[in-house]
């Protein structure tokens, strides 16, 4: 014995010796309770249903409640929903489960006891983090009973209930889903006719000047401008052919008299007063040439009668210079003045129009007439043409304010419309799915492994219980014997005495057995082992009756 | 296999307690061997008888008083006691033993009687055993004595000593009991009448080994009080009733007297095998 050495391990040995009652009193109790257990135990078979959580691949609708993380969370709310008590007492009812029990209550804490609903998860590589999580892709219902066939009717009930209540569930979803987008897809509607009535006023409201219309706005404009052009070329035109008939108007008229020596008098007549006098007699005589060409053959006819009053005036002047105020010559010239005052005066311009008296001249005042009458109408034509393009500038340059609030009208109506669209998808889809889950084509459960009559049971393991039973009394009876020592405070055998008093004792006495000790131990054995009896019998009977 | 296992832990024991004490065996060896010094024959004709008292073996026997139990562990222990006591009183010279406990219920009075009654087995050793206890005298109900006078008679002057030792079985051991219980009882045992007791036990030929039942040490002060009186102290423990506090409360205590040593009682390493 390699321990023969160690202090520690013959004090423990001591120990237990000394605390033999102890040790036994825990042990014993506890090993013959796993025994008693482990033989005892009635069997309990287990039949069990897997059931598969389909990921939602056609009812897209319910994918955010019943996939991916929030699967177990589901399969919780729904075991809620279908063990109720009333649920679970039609099922006790149904298939006669406990007839042993009498109280309903009882029975109902048995069987919730009984049913067991796991989740199954599979760990997997999640492909965004690229870590592994746990994804729910099954459950398993088991049902444990004495019986094997009532175990597997259990479970098949359970399945059943399970998959009715999930299929009710997902159903009332999908016709609360496609109930509520059919009101949305009323409201949107209403919303885009009112948007649509609202777009057509303001086109009313803003008609032509559409920003759709600018363009052709714009090319009205070029057009229009252009033609103002050509009307306001045409009048060009027509103005220059007019000065020009009117020059040979004015020539057909000068061609009568000597107009071209009056001229060249004239010319000369200025050439020479620079040299000249205006006094001098060849200056006169010139003068007085002029004068007659000019007055003397179209005195009183071709000039006006200002032109003929000045006329008058410049003789008057030439003749006072020779002649006194008497002269008849200024006399006449004087009366003739005073007439043409008072001619003027009076209004009168002397027959001011040439003389057309030519028949070319005639023709050429028509032609000039008519020239001017349709320079009346070309004018009239371009001030048209003129308010015309201001009225499309004007629509132009609105067309910007208008493309806005145009833009926001149709940007508001083009919004509501997809809206509308997608609601009535979405409606369809809905609807499409309920029917799947009417016709029971679209189920996310599965029932992958059937709930199978048990062939033998699965409870309880007798060879653990008993193997756990008998370590359990061995460990928990030496714990409880060391403990006792621990907290021990008195005095235990020679050991102590040489620690405290550093002798050792001279003798160990043992406790001297006389009768009156032996009947006490055999009555302390007799009540401990009736109780450890007791203790045994009643924790046997009560996990009898809890299982 | 469990026999093997005790004996050893028994060999370990010893070994330790040799180990701890090796300068005790070095002069254990040097020293002059003890030897036993017997009562001349003149001596033993001295010796006086006292009067015989009738003991009660049924009281003894609730007791657990030795001849009336048949219990061969529990002799023989006495028999390693009194065997030690012996040694180590020749070794120190020593007559007197004073024995007490921490507590009550420890078994000092039992131990006492029983000592006794193992030494006068032994032809050659004489024993007075004293009921010193005089607050709760008990040997007298230990023993289911029936006696006229005590120890309190003598200590009041009412008796002699021969009016109250006993002889109990055997001539060679000598009983004084008590009745009658003392309030102020280290007065008592202070007292002249006390040192005249004493001085008269010691006078008595052939020497006698004088046992003196004691109150608890830490009870009162009476074995401190008395101390001057006897030689050693054997002191009584009692396995799962003194408690370690106590024990190293009275280690002090302890260190002014001579401690003869320390019986420890209610043992349950009970070594029935190594009989023999």
């Amino acid at each position: 014995m390699d321990s023969d050495n160690n202090p520690e391990f013959s004090g423990y040995i001591h120990a237990i010796a000394r605390r033999k009652a102890l040790l036994f009193g825990v042990a014993i109790p506890i090993a013959v309770l796993a025994i008693l257990l482990s033989v005892a135990l009635p069997d309990v078979y287990t039949s069990s249903a897997l059931v598969e959580i389909d990921e939602p691949s056609s009812a897209q609708s319910l994918s955010e409640t019943s996939s991916g993380s929030y699967a177990d969370q589901y399969v919780q709310n729904l075991k809620g929903i279908v063990l109720t008590d009333s649920n679970l007492r039609k099922m006790i009812r149904e298939h006669d489960l406990y007839p042993d029990y009498d109280d309903e209550a009882a029975a109902l804490k048995r069987l919730k006891r009984d049913i067991s609903v796991s989740i199954v998860t599979t760990p997997i590589l999640d492909p965004r983090t690229g870590r592994e999580r746990e994804v729910v892709d099954a459950f398993t219902l088991s049902f444990d009973h004495r019986e094997p066939a009532k175990s597997q009717k259990g479970a098949e009930w359970l399945v059943s209930a399970f998959l009715a209540e999930h299929r009710r569930q997902r159903q009332g979803r999908a016709t609360n889903a496609a109930q509520f987008y059919a009101k949305e897809a009323e409201r949107v509607r209403t919303q885009v006719a009112g948007l649509e009535s609202k777009l057509a006023d303001f086109k009313r409201a803003n008609a032509g000047q559409l920003p759709e219309l600018t363009e052709v706005n714009m090319s009205i404009m070029d057009r229009t401008e252009s033609q103002l052009e050509q009307v306001s070329q045409q009048m060009s035109s027509l103005r220059q052919e007019r000065v020009f008939l009117a020059a040979q108007l004015e020539q057909t008229r000068a061609a009568g008299p000597d107009a071209g020596s009056v001229r060249q008098l004239e010319d000369q007549y200025s050439r020479m007063r620079s040299s000249y006098d205006e006094s001098h007699p060849d200056m006169v005589q010139l003068r007085r040439q002029i004068d007659s060409l000019k007055f003397g053959t179209s005195a009183g006819t071709g000039t006006s009668l200002r032109s003929q009053l000045n006329a008058k005036r410049a003789t008057l002047a030439e003749a006072r210079q020779r002649y006194g105020a008497e002269h008849p010559d200024i006399k006449r010239l004087q009366r003739d003045i005073a007439t043409l005052e008072t001619r003027i005066k009076n209004g009168e311009r002397g027959d001011v129009e040439m003389s057309d008296g030519t028949p070319v001249g005639m023709q050429l005042r028509t032609q000039i007439n008519a020239i001017d009458s349709q320079i009346g109408s070309l004018m009239a034509r371009s001030a048209e043409l003129r308010a015309k393009v201001a009225g499309l500038e004007r629509n132009v340059t609105a067309a910007p304010q208008v493309e806005r609030e145009y833009a926001n009208a149709t940007r508001d109506l083009t919004i509501a419309r997809e809206k509308y669209e997608q609601l009535l998808n979405r409606q369809m889809d809905a609807e499409v799915s309920e029917a799947a889950i009417v016709g029971g084509r679209a189920d996310e459960f599965r029932l992958i492994q059937a709930p199978m009559l048990p062939g033998s049971p699965a409870k309880p393991e007798r060879l653990a219980i008993l193997l756990i039973g008998l370590v359990a009394a061995v460990v928990l009876g030496l714990t409880a014997t060391i403990a006792a020592e621990a907290l021990d405070p008195k005095v235990r055998g020679a050991r102590d005495i040489r620690e405290l008093l550093s002798v050792s004792p001279l003798v160990a006495i043992p406790d001297i057995r006389n009768s009156r000790s032996r009947r006490r131990n055999a009555w302390r054995f007799v009540t401990a082992s009736a109780s450890g009896v007791i203790g045994v019998w009643i924790v046997f009977t009560a996990i009898l009756n809890y299982l | 296999m469990s026999t093997t296992m005790e004996d050893a832990i028994r060999r370990n024991f010893a070994d330790r307690s040799a180990a701890e004490r090796p300068n005790t065996i070095e002069s254990a060896n040097l020293r002059q061997r003890v030897r036993r010094v017997t009562a001349a024959p003149a001596e033993l004709q001295q010796a006086r008888r006292f009067r015989q008292a009738s003991v009660d073996a049924r009281a003894m026997e609730r007791q657990c008083i030795l001849p009336a139990v048949s219990d061969v562990a529990a002799l023989r222990a006495f028999k390693i006691l009194r065997t030690r006591v012996l040694r180590r009183l020749d070794m120190h010279k020593w007559n007197s033993i004073a024995v007490s406990g921490m507590s009550v219920g420890e078994g000092k009075t039992m131990t006492a009687i029983n000592l006794a009654l193992a030494l006068s087995q032994d032809v050659n050793t004489w024993v007075f055993l004293v009921d010193l206890d005089l607050q709760r005298p008990q040997i007298a109900n230990y023993l289911g004595m029936s006696f006229e006078k005590g120890l309190s008679d003598y200590l009041l002057g009412k008796a002699e000593l021969e009016d109250v030792v006993y002889n109990l079985q055997s001539e060679r051991l000598g009983v004084i009991p008590n009745a009658r219980a003392f309030q102020h009882s280290s007065e008592f045992l202070n007292s002249p009448r006390m040192g005249e007791f004493t001085a008269a036990l010691e006078r008595e030929m052939p020497r006698r080994i004088v046992i003196f039942d004691m109150p608890p040490l830490l009870a009162s002060d009476d074995v401190l009080a008395f101390a001057p009186q006897f030689d050693s102290l054997l002191l009584v423990v009692s396995e799962g009733k003194s408690g370690r506090a106590m024990l190293r409360g009275a280690k002090e205590i302890l260190s002014e007297m001579n401690l003869l040593g320390v019986a420890l009682n209610r043992s349950k390493e009970r070594n029935e095998s190594a009989y023999y």
